[in-house]
């Protein structure tokens, strides 16, 4: 039975869409044949041959259309064409077939030349007088209309002379032609969702016009969750990133396209690791937990995976910052929520899309160390250090420039009834570092289909990735700074065999970066599948039912072997071969009722429904050393004898956990003034404990459009907004709430080891879900016909219920951390955007835009509960680490205190003797622990993101700044190598030359000493993207639809005072989100890159 | 008019499936890859395996903080600068001076090494009794590990009582009090006492493979002697008449002998030794930890005794501790020279290193007015 409706579906869509390929032939043909032929025969002149019973007047029109060169011109909505009238006169005038269909229905037709205008009678009697008329004209304007942005020709658009119904429709290339009276006429041109030209037609023939989308008037589609709203009604925080807006360049993944886009967002990666992950975060650390990042949301999945979606299928992304958004996502919201919407086809011809660039990387900016001439005349006068009389530059030697290519080929369109796209993306991004970088193929099928006279709406979202990285050994970059420039890379000197002919020394952390990329493999493939079946069916007009249901699998195979010839690590262990399978599986079902409905001064929509989704995380490892060959590497496990004497290393696990909900929604719009929204998410969670695994998070929020009480032309809208909401925040385990017993440490009983088995965790059975309670105020504006138009907002929030792993005695405590919800953050800023459309001639665009954030303040309230034993105070964490700076803390964590501080001894100088001097804080005539204080703080204070859009005649142009203000980071290098003494082992920073006392003595001590000194302002300001484009002006009928060729690059500078690489924020320090502001050893360079590329439309 | 029909059907089976199939509202945990108490303790071997929990903490006595602090603090030990290595913000040399503080690792270390031991036991004794009360264990075997659990209990309140002097006593497991109160010295040490003195009856006696590595009546003993040897110290009372007749009884039995051979006790396969009262048994594939040579070896002796790992060129001994050996004490070994490696085992290793090649040991890191340049010399 379904299978027959299926088949159904396809044969109605079918003829559907061939019906819809035909007229549009047909018109077209018409139109195209206008030029041509300049006499124009009044109707009454031309004879036809028509017999029909019972046809539709569209069908008489498509005769009368495909056998003349008349063509009907009528407002839908006026004229039913469904009605049926019968022609049996045979051959006779096109006026007299009129004239008869005219008597049997209730219409008027008037010629204007070629076009035969349709319309109602007035009255019962005008159907005797003024049937049909005949207006000769004397001028014809003829032009194509494209759209503005992307040059390509909209077909179906109006064209319309000016207060008369004497119009046309452009065709299938966009073409018109309209003739009329008189040189005063104005020409109007329309279509919809985009904004309506009128053209004084003055002497022209030829009228060519551009149409801009339609978007700037706050009559943009913004997607919440479960539905969508147009932008004037929305009264929450929530941004819209179109596709027109992203950020161009060297985009590797979704999160790239928008960083800096909106405001309050922030998006960092430092370094320009191909594989490296993105850091995102919105408005600010909110939970000290796992989901410190915002939900993703793709076509409706929630949680889905950003890797499984190539930014070239990406329309919009869509941020709901504030809780009173994101409330109905409930527990996952907290960290605000990122709704991405992927392309789908339009009605309309096949179209087929090509876009591809090649990108060239390069790195950019290194940690400045000494050169092989400067070590050697530094090595001289500071008497240490060993000259192995080569000279190399160790940077150069791992980092290569990286070639990489993007294609895209898109395929889509549909009918009225069925569309589709289908995209295949390709991705070859090696990285600057040697032997590293990632190989992607992605595809994604997006369909959607109506049926039942449009109230049934299917659709299917099945999206795959296959993709393999080569992730390379980070530590490489560590070593390729401190290297001796005077080593050789590589020795034949047979001492060095060992080491594979590789050049090594025996020093502490301190190993060849070539031995460690070349001779080592860290591969990794990764399967992500995702599937997303929606049918929403309109019950009664205006009540609709959907049931969604997805699934997503992900799935990464890890594989790495380190040689045994890897001085590094390898060598340690004969060889050492490591592979891991990790399965991640959900699925989410949901189903959900909505209504939009009419009042008599507005409108209300409401939506309700369940959501079920279940997760299920398995995997796998082996690890086993030893190996009699390097050659297969670690595709051949059962060869390492470690497995043979019980050092070889296995273990698998297994876990689930269920999210259901119950939610609810309405929406309010009294007279497009006033606005009301309130939400809600009752919703439970496996992973609390018995008595509290439910949690109920309400939002509400408010606007009004002051424009309206305000007549002046010059304000277009000013919507005041305030909303309340909150959001829950998961664990980031399962079974933390139940006591569980799992194997430890072997324990040996009468001559035999057999595993210990004891508890694996405090359980905690009163878990419970973490609270975020945020308060939003904010203004939408648009100002001088909305050339002038953006958003304020206000916002400040306060987490309770911390879920955190904290300390906690030991006895009654088994483990001395324990997974509980204590504590309060707080925080607040302001972020404002705004969008200017500074020029907007014909032939020259240019729109500014902004968006601004200001972190105001954040606050680690408390972190303890005395009732309960947990005291937090003060603690010092993130320590700096080997050599010699274990045991040095640099965050300092303090209730009552900021998020971020840095906490070290104050640098003062070098005194004559050569002894640092730091600070003596206490003056007790020391320098110890107690001396330290704040020296800075890892959090930036103001964001900002400035694009500059340009367009010149067929050309585009884009600029984006990006600038990052009031953070500081603590430069690890510098702490551990800017000392003069170190070259005895290692290279220095260039700046240790410099660390003298007032008469030159260099600082006298090996031992590198966290201080101020290394603390700086990594304030930055980049030109993080730019692109530069021209469009083809084609010729009608040629093969292409639209050719664009393009050039864009990203980083071409970095303002900053930072001295090492890469001045991003570092949000937290590996996952500590309470220690940010630390640049780690490991870090890639900042790269540099530049592409060339094209977009092909067929 | 059809379709709608088959639409609605499938829209009511779908529903029925949401609501029934899925489960609507049910959010119990599901457990795949550990157990719970429930589903636990079914044989003798789990029983066995669930008191072996409170043993496998103590790896931490012989490499841990307890290590470190009881050492680096004498004269034995040090933990010097080296190079860039070592400073680690001075906590090494703060305990070497006698002026550590409550944020340095040691100190907190120990505490989280003794308690949680004592919680440990508490919780096995705890469980042990509910399992009877539950008749899921013979009570005999049941008590047998409970007298051993306390015994063990009293072991790590001894390496309390070392270290911090008052601290609090804990017995109990369920309702325990968060904040509990400290007891005094005094008291913690007449607790100590008490219950080894109550539980060496009821141990086992036997020294062989079933009392290797766990608490049998000699092990009780040896830790009610360092009690009695301490108390003098701990609470002002001499008692080492009492420490005597103890020791006496362990010794008095025959069972335990010196070793002919002193290096015997630091062989691989040490557990001939005839020495060990109580022995930790270190193993390189099933119970792994004990560091010791990485800590104080240097990076260069990997050569020499090619060994997997890199050594930390870390803690060594100190000259004067050196020297207050006889010369012809076996102990200071036979120090390598410019000419020819070691030639004599000692506890200490000193003088020019050597690769297993025969090659000397070269220090790349070398500072340019070391006396013996680039060459590797360990001196006293």
């Amino acid at each position: 039975m379904k299978n027959k409706l299926l088949q159904l579906l396809i044969m109605l869509s079918k003829f559907v869409f061939y019906g819809i390929t035909v007229q549009f032939i047909c018109i077209g043909l018409l139109l195209a044949s206008d030029g041509v032929s300049q006499s124009i025969k009044p109707i009454s002149e031309i004879d036809l041959n028509l017999r029909l019973e019972n046809a539709s007047i569209k069908t008489v029109f498509d005769k009368i259309e495909s056998k003349t060169d008349y063509h009907f011109f009528y407002d839908e909505s006026i004229v039913d064409t469904k009605k049926l009238v019968t022609l049996k006169k045979g051959r006779t005038t096109v006026f007299d077939l009129l004239l008869n269909v005219s008597q049997q229905s209730n219409y008027k037709f008037k010629q204007i030349n070629k076009v035969i205008n349709v319309n109602l009678a007035q009255s019962a009697n005008d159907n005797n007088n003024v049937v049909i008329e005949i207006v000769s004209q004397d001028k014809t304007v003829t032009g194509t209309v494209k759209e503005e942005d992307t040059g390509e020709s909209i077909p179906g658009a109006n064209v319309v002379v000016k207060g008369t119904s004497n119009g046309t429709v452009t065709d299938i290339d966009g073409n018109y032609s309209l003739s009329f009276t008189g040189d005063a006429a104005v020409l109007v041109f329309s279509f919809v969702g985009y904004k309506t030209v009128e053209i004084e037609a003055g002497n022209q023939s030829v009228i060519d016009v551009n149409l801009a989308p339609d978007i700037t008037a706050l009559s943009e589609i913004v997607v919440t969750g479960y539905g969508t709203q147009e932008k004037k009604e929305i009264t929450s925080a929530v941004a819209s990133v179109k596709e027109e807006d992203f950020n161009v360049g060297n985009v590797q993944s979704p999160e790239a396209l928008i960083q800096g886009k909106v405001a309050g967002l922030t998006i960092t990666k430092a370094g320009g690791n191909p594989n490296g992950g993105y850091n995102i975060r919105l408005r600010g650390l909110s939970t000290l937990g796992d989901n410190t990042s915002p939900l993703i949301v793709v076509d409706g999945v929630i949680g889905a995976s950003l890797d499984n979606v190539d930014p070239n299928d990406i329309e919009s992304m869509d941020v709901l910052k504030d809780a009173s958004a994101a409330a109905i996502y409930g527990t996952r919201g907290a960290s605000g929520v990122i709704i991405i919407t992927t392309k789908g086809g339009k009605e309309g011809q096949m179209n087929v899309d090509y876009n591809g660039y090649v990108n060239f990387e390069s790195p950019y900016r290194f940690q400045p160390v000494l050169s092989a001439s400067e070590w050697r005349e530094f090595s001289s006068e500071v008497g240490l250090g060993t000259d192995f009389g080569s000279s190399t530059d160790w940077f150069d030697e791992i980092t290569d420039n990286a070639v990489s290519q993007v294609h895209n080929v898109a395929v889509s369109g549909g009918n009225s009834s069925t569309t589709y796209r289908m995209s295949f993306n390709y991705r070859d991004v090696p990285g600057v570092a040697l032997n590293t970088g990632f190989n992607r193929i992605n595809s994604r099928i997006n369909l959607s289909h109506k049926a039942l006279n449009d109230r049934l709406t299917l659709t299917m979202n099945l999206g795959g990735t296959w993709g393999t990285s080569k992730y390379g050994y980070d530590e490489a970059f560590r070593y390729a700074t401190i290297y001796n420039p005077t080593a050789p890379v590589r020795s034949t000197d047979p001492e060095f065999n060992k080491y594979g002919g590789y050049f090594e020394q025996v020093l502490f952390d301190y190993y060849n970066p070539v031995s460690i990329l070349e001779q080592n493999t860290n591969d990794g493939t990764n399967k992500r599948v995702n599937l997303a079946i929606r049918g929403a069916y309109e019950i009664i007009d205006n009540l609709f039912f959907d049931m969604f249901y997805s699934l997503q699998t992900e799935s990464d195979v890890r594989s790495s072997y380190r040689a045994s010839t890897s001085f590094w690590s390898g060598r340690d262990r004969n060889g050492l071969a490591r592979k891991s399978y990790d399965d991640r599986f959900n699925q989410l079902f949901e189903s959900t009722l909505r209504w939009n409905g009419d009042l008599s001064n507005g409108t209300i929509d409401a939506v309700g429904g369940y959501s079920y989704q279940d997760f299920t995380n398995e995997g796998f490892r082996a690890e086993g050393g030893d190996f009699i060959t390097d050659e297969f590497g670690y595709n051949n496990l059962s060869a390492s004898q470690d497995f043979n004497n019980g050092l070889g290393d296995l273990n698998s696990y297994k876990n689930t956990n269920k999210l259901i909900a119950f939610f609810g929604r309405v929406n309010f719009n009294w007279n497009q003034t006033w606005f009301l929204s309130a939400s809600g998410r009752y919703e439970g969670s496996s992973r609390f404990g018995e008595n509290n695994k439910w949690g109920f998070f309400p939002g509400i929020s408010g606007g009004v459009e002051l424009a309206n009480f305000i007549n002046s032309a010059s304000v277009n809208n000013l919507k005041f907004r305030v909303s309340y909401g909150e959001t829950g925040n998961n664990l980031a385990s399962s079974y933390l709430s139940i006591q569980r017993l799992g194997p430890g440490s072997n324990f040996l009983v009468n001559g035999e080891w057999i595993p210990s088995y004891g508890p694996v965790s405090n359980a905690n059975p009163d878990l419970r879900w973490e609270v975020k309670k945020e308060t939003n105020i904010g203004l939408d504006y648009a100002f001088f016909n909305d050339k002038l138009y953006g958003a304020i907002d206000y916002y400040t929030r306060k987490t309770e219920d911390l879920l955190q792993n904290v300390a906690v005695p030991v006895p009654p405590n088994l483990f001395d951390r324990t997974w509980t919800n204590v504590g309060e953050l707080k925080n607040s800023g302001l972020e404002l955007l705004i969008n200017w459309k500074a020029v907007t001639n014909s032939n020259f665009t240019y729109t500014p835009s902004l968006a601004f954030t200001n972190y105001l303040k954040n606050e680690i309230v408390s972190l303890s509960d005395s009732t309960r034993g947990i005291q937090y105070g003060i603690r010092d964490i993130a320590g700096m680490g080997a050599p010699g700076q274990n045991d040095t803390p640099i965050i300092r964590v303090q209730e009552g205190a900021p998020i971020g501080q840095i906490w070290g001894l104050i640098y003062e100088g070098i005194a004559d003797n050569g002894d640092w001097i730091h600070k003596d804080l206490n003056e007790d005539g020391e320098i110890t622990n107690a001396d330290r204080a704040v020296i800075g703080n890892g959090l930036p204070k103001v964001e900002i993101g400035f694009g500059n859009t340009f367009t010149f005649g067929n050309w585009d142009a884009n600029l984006f700044f990006r600038g990052v203000f009031g953070h500081d980071l603590v430069n690890s290098y510098r702490s551990f190598y800017e000392v003069p003494n170190v070259i005895g082992s290692y290279n220095v920073i260039e700046t240790a030359r410099d660390l003298r006392g007032p008469n030159g003595t260099l600082l006298n001590t090996s031992q590198g000493k966290f201080s101020s000194l290394h603390v700086e302002d990594a304030s930055f300001f980049s030109l993080s993207n730019f692109s530069i484009g021209y469009s083809f002006n084609l010729p009608q009928g040629a093969a292409f639809r639209r050719i664009r060729i393009y050039g864009m690059g990203n980083n071409l500078f970095v303002a900053t005072g930072y001295k090492g690489s890469d001045p991003e924020v570092r949000y937290a320090d590996g996952s500590n989100v309470l220690a940010p502001g630390i640049d780690r050893r490991n870090t890639w360079y900042l790269t540099r890159s530049f592409a060339f590329g094209v977009n092909l439309g067929f | 008019m059809k379709n709608i029909k088959i639409f609605t059907r499938i829209l009511i089976i779908g529903l029925i499936m949401a609501v029934s199939s899925q489960s609507c509202t049910n959010l119990d945990e599901e457990l795949f890859d550990e157990v719970t108490p429930d589903n636990y303790f079914k044989n003798e071997t789990q029983f066995v395996s669930a008191l072996a929990e409170a043993y496998t903490g103590l790896s931490g006595y012989a490499s841990g903080s307890y290590f470190a602090l009881s050492e680096v603090s004498s004269d034995a030990m040090i933990v010097p600068t080296r190079g860039q290595d070592w400073d680690d913000g001075g906590h090494w040399r703060r305990l070497h001076l006698h002026s550590w503080n409550f944020e340095d690792p040691e100190p907190g270390g120990v505490w989280g090494f003794g308690f949680g031991g004592v919680a440990n036991c508490n919780r096995l004794i705890f469980t042990f009794e509910t399992l009877v009360d539950e008749g899921k264990v013979d009570p005999a075997d049941a008590e047998a590990f409970i007298n051993e659990l306390r015994a063990l209990r009293a072991f790590f309140y001894y390496t309390l009582i070392d270290i911090y002097g008052n601290v609090p006593i804990v017995t109990n497991f369920e309702n325990a009090d968060p904040n509990p109160a400290t007891n005094t010295r005094s008291e913690v040490f007449n607790f100590i006492v008490d219950e080894l003195v109550q539980s060496i009856p009821t141990l086992s006696t036997d020294i062989d493979q079933s009392t290797y590595g766990r608490m049998n009546a000699n092990v009780a003993k040896m830790t009610l002697a360092k009690m009695y040897m301490n108390a003098e110290a701990w609470v002002g009372t001499a008692m080492y008449d009492k420490a005597s007749t103890v020791l006496d009884e362990i010794i008095n039995d025959g069972d335990y002998s010196l070793e002919p051979n002193y290096f015997t006790n630091f062989n691989v396969n040490s557990e001939v030794s005839k020495e060990f009262i109580f022995a930790l048994p270190f193993d390189q594939v099933f119970y792994g930890g004990f560091n010791l040579a990485v800590r104080t070896l240097h990076y260069g002796s990997q050569d020499t005794y090619n060994l997997t790992a890199q050594p930390w060129n870390g803690f060594c001994s100190l000259e004067e501790f050196y020297n207050s050996f006889d010369d012809d004490d076996l102990r200071k070994g036979k120090p390598g020279t410019i000419d020819a490696p070691y030639t004599g085992r000692g506890t200490f290793l000193v003088g020019y290193q050597y690769k297993s090649n025969g090659d000397p040991v070269v220090d790349s890191g070398a500072e340019t007015n070391d006396p013996d340049g680039e060459l590797l010399n360990f001196m006293p």
